[in-house]
């Protein structure tokens, strides 16, 4: 989007070009997919409505596309929501280590939290190969499609936490490339 | 349960966020236990754990709420609030409480409350010579209530997690919300009485009704989804669907508020705190395995009654244990780790488990004005820049406020049930 703090226009050249330009690339590709996917999800809801109380015949289909959709939705976004503060933990005690030892503490929970997300991609390609046989009662399609949903959120989580991680690391700052904060500070958290 | 227990709190206290934190402590459990056959399944689970048509309605309840926001909504409630409980004294800090009680039926979510509310609010009363501090305690104790009013996405977490009717939860929350508002004007008004805040200038009969035909249109919304959904007409997804076609056309045609960049921007953030929510959902299903693996819910009833046999000692205990969970864990993480056990112990104790998700929720609220991470009090110290402990020691009072309603609606389940015994079949 066009609205970026002069800042982090600066901080941008610490970051090689085509990196940037990649990441710029993937930001604005799962940007789009997010909000199409919101989009649908509204639409098919309506008209899921419109046909059971104003046409009095119900959709087969809608309440099956819209879990589905909703979950690739979801799984798409968990990178992009991880880089972007949506998930907060306790900081209380890190933020009030040393500085070396709030590194290397937040470097090992990154780590651990890495290994998890390529174990659950080890399993989740497994888990949707499996069911690659059986197919969405009411789209037809292989249910491979919409399980491989978990490997591919976690693997973007994976690549978001390395990421994370890797900056740290070398001391760059990653510019953010679009508008990550809801109109209302916190809109959407569950309290 | 000592794997899940140790890698929980080593991951909590280093800062991990709190989704990541259940998703560490289910696979330190499984690697542990020589349970690791199970490690297959997490995917599975994680699926199966989002794989809700109730839970959809959170992410367009939350959509609903953002475009109802872009249309300006925040000074439309604050104007009406101001135009009628502005002439007593302290108005503006009534109208801090029950502005957040109108909020509570756009958003849902106590945090957005504090902020918008705070950022709208507390300018004003500096002007008007309130004590900062004790302003931002009050907007931030008071923006607790949000979740009470309907629509409510904790209350939407905790049907969908244990079974229950959401439109009978939504309907529940209402009377221990007008409860919390009058118990907290109450507060303020004596605040007021002593330290001689100002009165607003009295509206007359005309603005008042100028103030509700503005804010008509936000005010409808929780009335339409309550309606909508009373008696099962509609499902609360449906009702959520409608909700935001709603606001699309409050805020697009009758506050022409929208364009393609703001919609842009709100879209993608619904679907990004959506993301995090389902997470948080996927491995609270990893967990649940793990909880039944255990036989945990039936542990923690035996641990209880073997405490007292009596049924109101064992609730005062579990409200203390919620308490205290809600002052470290976020609104999800308690009701992920807590609603099992919950339901466990209403089964045995005969407690409904409408009146337990108001009081577990409620609990999980008080949490947000509590230090050590009171959410929203936090929230109020960004909007004011003043020192969260001067704002927490502001907000102590309030808190025991908020405690002696909870004790209330603990002790009488009846001020929780009525409404929705009335109102939804």
């Amino acid at each position: 989007m066009a609205d970026r703090a002069p800042s982090a226009e600066r901080a941008a050249r610490d970051v090689p070009a085509p990196v940037l330009g990649f990441v710029r690339a993937y930001v604005r590709a799962v940007e789009s997919a997010l909000i199409g996917g919101t989009v649908a999800i509204v639409a098919i809801s309506a008209l899921q409505v419109f046909f059971r109380y104003a046409l009095g015949q119900s959709l087969s289909w809608s309440e099956e596309a819209l879990r589905y959709l909703m979950l690739w939705i979801a799984f798409l976004g968990m990178g992009l929501a991880y880089s972007r503060g949506e998930m907060v933990g306790m900081e209380l005690l890190v933020s009030r280590l040393p500085r070396r030892a709030a590194g290397v503490v937040r470097a090992g929970a990154r780590v651990a939290v890495l290994a998890m997300m390529l174990a659950i991609v080890a399993y989740g390609i497994e888990f949707a190969w499996t069911t690659r046989t059986t197919s969405a009662v009411a789209l037809g399609v292989s249910m491979f499609w919409i399980h491989v949903s978990v490997a591919v959120g976690a693997a973007l989580v994976a690549l978001h936490v390395l990421a994370a991680g890797a900056a740290g690391a070398l001391g760059l700052r990653v510019p953010p490339a679009g508008a990550p904060r809801a109109p209302v500070p916190g809109a959407g958290r569950a309290g | 349960m000592i794997w899940l227990g140790g890698a929980f709190l080593v991951a909590l206290l280093a800062g991990v966020p709190i989704a990541f934190v259940l998703g560490l402590g289910a696979f330190a459990y499984f690697l542990g236990t020589d349970n690791a056959r199970f490690l297959v399944s997490v995917p599975q689970r994680m699926f199966a754990g989002g794989d809700s048509f109730v839970l959809l309605a959170i992410p367009l309840f939350v959509l609903a709420g953002n475009l109802m926001d872009v249309g300006g909504l925040t000074r439309r409630l604050v104007d009406l609030a101001n135009s009628i409980v502005g002439r007593f004294r302290g108005g503006l800090s009534l109208t801090a409480v029950w502005g957040s009680f109108l909020f509570g039926g756009v958003s849902g979510s106590a945090v957005a409350d504090a902020a918008a509310l705070g950022t709208a609010l507390a300018p004003d009363m500096r002007r008007q010579g309130y004590q900062e501090d004790y302003s931002a305690a009050l907007i931030g104790v008071s923006s607790i209530m949000a979740p009470l009013v309907p629509p409510s996405i904790a209350m939407i977490l905790y049907g969908a997690l244990s079974g229950t009717s959401i439109s009978r939860l939504f309907v529940a929350g209402i009377v221990p919300g007008v409860l919390l508002a009058t118990a907290l004007s109450a507060y303020a008004l004596w605040i007021a009485g002593r330290r001689g805040y100002p009165k607003l200038e009295p509206a007359g009969a005309g603005e008042i009704a100028r103030g509700l035909a503005r804010s008509a249109p936000v005010l409808l919304l929780p009335v339409i989804i309550v309606g909508g959904i009373r008696g099962g007409v509609v499902t609360p997804t449906e009702a959520a669907a409608v909700a935001v076609l709603y606001a699309l056309a409050v805020a697009g045609l009758g506050y022409r508020a929208l364009d393609l960049a703001r919609l842009r921007r709100v879209f993608l953030a619904t679907a990004l705190v959506s993301s995090a929510i389902y997470l948080l959902v996927g491995f609270a299903h990893v967990l649940a395995l793990i909880f039944a693996l255990e036989r945990l819910p039936q542990a923690v009833v035996a641990a209880l009654s073997g405490i007292s046999e009596n049924r109101w000692v064992v609730m005062v205990l579990v409200n203390l244990i919620l308490l205290g969970l809600g002052m470290f864990l976020d609104i999800v993480g308690v009701l992920i780790l807590t609603v099992p056990a919950l339901m466990a112990i209403g089964a045995e104790l005969g407690f409904d488990p409408v009146h337990l998700g108001v009081i577990v929720v409620f609990n999980c609220l008080i949490g947000f004005a509590t230090p050590p991470v009171g959410l929203c009090l936090y929230v109020m110290s960004g909007v004011t820049r003043r020192p969260i402990e001067a704002i927490s020691l502001h907000a102590l009072p309030m808190v025991g406020i908020a405690i002696l309603v909870l004790a209330l609606i603990t002790a009488f389940p009846a001020l929780v049930l009525f409404l929705p015994d009335l109102l939804v079949e």
